[in-house]
C-alpha cells in the first residue's frame, strides 16, 4: 500500500507556523533578509516538513509509528516557500515502510523509518 | 503565542550552553487552538485522535524545549533528525520535556552540535526522543 500526501507551502502558512512555534526567523518569513541569504528566497521550517513525514506515518502506520516507530531523516535540501511538498509512504502491512519525499523535482530530505511493535505491545521502559 | 517578529529579535541568541534543560524537566503544551493551527498548516490526516495531540507535533515541542527561551543562531544548519517513539502523546496536550547537548565536536571543520531531547507525559511516562543534529554557525558561542 502506498499513502501520499503533498501540500503546497505558502507564505501564510509559514507566519502562522511562526506565531505557533515561536519562531519568527526571518529565513522563513522575510522575503526580503531571505534574498540575502544563499537560498535567496524564503524556505519551509524544517519542523513543517518532518511533521507532514510524521503525520505520513501515522496515517500508513498506526501504532506501529507511535508505538516504538524510529525514523531517521537526513536534511540534504531546501524546501522554498510556494512549492508543494509530497510525501509518499509505502509499507508491506507488517513490517516494513519507505519513505519518499519530493519538492519541486529534488529529493529534500532523505527519511529511513522503522516500524515499532505491535499495537500496544511494546514494553515500556 | 506571541508578539511577533520585533518580540523574536529580542530574544537572546542561543550559544551550545544555553541549549537544554539542565536536566531538569520542564513543562510543555499544545492548546486546543494551537493544535488546529497544526492541522491547518499540515493538513494533518490523523483523524482517529481528532482531539488529540498529532505526533507531528513533537518535533516542534522538543525544539521549543531545547532551545529554552532562546532563538537559534543566525546560520546554523539542520542536518539530521532522529526520532523514536514510545507511545502517543497524552490527548490533552500536556508534557514534559528534558534536553542535553549529547555531542558538541569538530568534525571537517565544522561544528556539529548534537541536542537530546525527551518527551513524556506528565507521569514521566515517555512518549518519544528526538536527536537534533546541528552545523552551529562559525563565529557563535
Amino acid at each position: 500500500m502506498t499513502l501520499r500526501i503533498e501540500r503546497t507551502l505558502t507564505d501564510e502558512m509559514m507566519h502562522r507556523w511562526a506565531e505557533l512555534t515561536s519562531d519568527y526567523n526571518p529565513l522563513h518569513v522575510d522575503s526580503e533578509y531571505a534574498s540575502s541569504t544563499r537560498f535567496e528566497r524564503p524556505i519551509v521550517f524544517a519542523t513543517i516538513t518532518v511533521a507532514m513525514v510524521a503525520d505520513a506515518l501515522e496515517a500508513a502506520l498506526g501504532d506501529r509509528w507511535t508505538y516504538g516507530g524510529r525514523l531517521d531523516v537526513r536534511f540534504v535540501a531546501p524546501v522554498y516557500v510556494g512549492d508543494t511538498f509530497a510525501v509518499s509512504c509505502t509499507t508491506d502491512g507488517r513490517s516494513k515502510c519507505s519513505i519518499e519525499v519530493e519538492s519541486a523535482g529534488v529529493q529534500p530530505l532523505v527519511a529511513e523509518v522503522e516500524p515499532g511493535a505491535p499495537s500496544g505491545s511494546e514494553e515500556l521502559s | 503565542m506571541n508578539a511577533g517578529p520585533e518580540w523574536y529579535e529580542s530574544k537572546p541568541v542561543a550559544a551550545v550552553g544555553d541549549l537544554g534543560t539542565d536536566g531538569e524537566w520542564v513543562e510543555c503544551e499544545l492548546s486546543t487552538d494551537q493544535v488546529d493551527v497544526y492541522r491547518a498548516v499540515t493538513g494533518a490526516s490523523n483523524t482517529d485522535r481528532d482531539d488529540g495531540l498529532p505526533q507531528g507535533a513533537l518535533p516542534m515541542l522538543a525544539r521549543l524545549a531545547y532551545l529554552a527561551g532562546h532563538r537559534a543562531p543566525p546560520g546554523g544548519v539542520l542536518t539530521r533528525l532522529e526520532w523514536s517513539n514510545h507511545a502517543p502523546p497524552p490527548a490533552d496536550g500536556r508534557m514534559l520535556a528534558r534536553s542535553e547537548v549529547v555531542d558538541d565536536a569538530e568534525r571537517r571543520g565544522r561544528r556539529r552540535v548534537v541536542v537530546g531531547v525527551e518527551l513524556a507525559d506528565r507521569e514521566r511516562a515517555p512518549v518519544a526522543f528526538l536527536a537534533w543534529h546541528l552545523l552551529w554557525p562559525e563565529g557563535m558561542a
